[in-house]
């Protein structure tokens, strides 16, 4: 027992390793990591949300387990190790799914195994949790699929919206506006459409934060 | 120390046998709900072709499943639909197979003359041994991945009554469409059948049907940048039918009898 100072729960350097992943630092559309699962889950909201979720919950138990025994990993297998940890944790995510939330698992099912490959969660594993404590890990896990789950669910909202004139499945376009010649885009239905999205995302955001690749 | 190849086979056999033991776990407690959504998720599928709704439930294709729309489901599939296994060549099968159980997929692995088939027939009321309905399961090739559903005719066994899709893995928006309902009642009253009384099955088109043209009674309309997924289930449809045909025509003969 050598360094037990107390620090509070959220000290001024938790909070900001749990709000840092929002936005100066947001994984998606800083780093530009997990755009895979980005395009393929976000043509409606819902599934969106539920993805979200599911990687919220991934990436903050795999770093907090991952960070517990991170003194205990040997360093040549230790993605290996990262890896077993993340497919245990999407498995066991995807279980609950079916048994809890049947009708969401079935629209999920494939991304949801993908969360696996998912960089986000590697990516913090191995920058963050492998050398930090667990309180602190937990908390960045939270705060990098908070990042995560806000960037899909604002893309998610615009696809639907542009794509198939509805939000959660309710129609928002009033037929009036179909009557006068209104057409859905369907290319925000399509691959295609998330990238737009999200370049525009980009683009506001870095034009209010003034953040510029070095 | 942790360097040793000795402590890395023993961290990474710890490792696996958690991860087993962890996963081993959690789905032997879970399976019995997991079974119990499957399950229910089927018979409302084939409540919901045969144009039977539990009490109160005006649509009970969507939603999530409850406790209680679960019991609804499985009291309203007991008291309505009794479930049947047939052979490749249209005979009914007496034996300990179930047919809710009976995958169609499993079965075109086989010999065709071991292949075993199930039918759910639609009660005219309760207790009642005359049926209203027929329904089947299909299965086949979409775009991106196979469809389930099933699909019910009326008593001629030539006019469409409903028809579901409740799996499948096709784009959100575009081929995943055909679990919608408008996709879905645009089936009804379709026939599978020409004046001959041969199999035509039912098309589904690009665009949308017009009425006024020949065939349109075998034709559906196609969603809109979806084409291949339309024609995937335009093919699966006639090829399960085909499956059933023999048993179909044994009862159609009965009838006109």
């Amino acid at each position: 027992m050598i360094s037990m100072e107390k620090e509070p729960l959220f000290s001024g350097k938790n909070r900001k390793v749990l709000v840092q992943p929002l936005s100066e630092n947001n994984p998606i559309t800083i780093q530009v990591l997990g755009i895979c699962s980005s395009l393929a889950v976000t043509s409606q909201l819902k599934p969106s949300l539920v993805m979200g979720l599911a990687v919220i919950t991934v990436v903050a138990l795999s770093n907090m387990v991952v960070s517990m025994i991170r003194n205990f990993i040997p360093g040549k297998v230790r993605i290996i190790v990262e890896m077993t940890v993340v497919a245990v944790m999407v498995i066991l995510v995807d279980q609950v799914l079916k048994a809890y939330a049947y009708e969401v698992s079935k629209q999920l099912s494939i991304f949801v195994g993908l969360i696996i490959t998912n960089c986000i969660v590697m990516g913090r594993l191995e920058a963050f949790a492998m050398g930090n404590r667990v309180w602190p890990s937990i908390l960045d896990g939270l705060g990098n699929g908070l990042g995560y789950a806000f960037v899909i669910a604002v893309v998610g909202f615009f696809r639907e919206l542009l794509g198939s004139g509805n939000i959660l499945g309710f129609k928002v376009i009033p037929q009036f506006a179909y009557n006068a010649g209104y057409v859905n885009n369907g290319l925000m239905v399509l691959a295609p459409g998330a990238f737009i999205i999200l370049g525009f995302f980009i683009w506001i955001q870095r034009s209010i934060t003034g953040h510029r690749e070095e | 120390m942790r360097q040793s190849n000795a402590y890395t086979f023993g961290f990474i056999t710890v490792i696996a046998v958690a991860a087993a033991l962890i996963l081993s776990v959690a789905s032997q407690a879970l399976r019995d709900r997991q079974m119990l959504n499957m399950e229910a998720d089927m018979k409302r599928n084939i409540v919901a072709a045969v144009g039977l709704m539990p009490q109160g439930v005006t649509d009970c294709r969507r939603g999530p499943l409850s406790e209680k729309l679960c019991c609804d489901i499985t009291a309203c599939y007991r008291d309505h639909i009794v479930s049947l296994v047939i052979n490749s060549r249209g005979e009914i099968v007496k034996g300990d197979q179930i047919p809710e159980r009976i995958s169609i997929e499993a079965e075109m692995d086989k010999p065709e003359e071991q292949r075993l088939f199930p039918v759910f027939l639609r009660r005219k009321e309760t207790n009642s041994n005359e049926y209203i309905s027929y329904c089947i399961p299909i299965v086949g090739k979409g775009l991106w991945s196979t469809l389930y559903g099933y699909l019910a005719l009326q008593s001629d066994l030539n006019t469409i009554t409903g028809i579901t899709f409740y799996k499948h893995g096709e784009t959100p928006g575009l081929g995943a469409e055909i679990e919608k309902d408008w996709f879905q009642k645009n089936f009804i009253g379709k026939k599978i059948l020409d004046d001959k009384g041969n199999l035509v099955s039912v098309t589904v088109v690009k665009g949308n049907v017009s009425e006024a043209l020949p065939g349109a009674v075998h034709k559906v309309d196609g969603i809109s940048g979806a084409t291949l997924t339309g024609n995937g289930v335009t093919k699966l449809i006639k090829k399960n039918l085909l499956i059933y045909e023999p048993y179909f025509k044994t009862i159609r003969r009965r009838m006109v009898q």
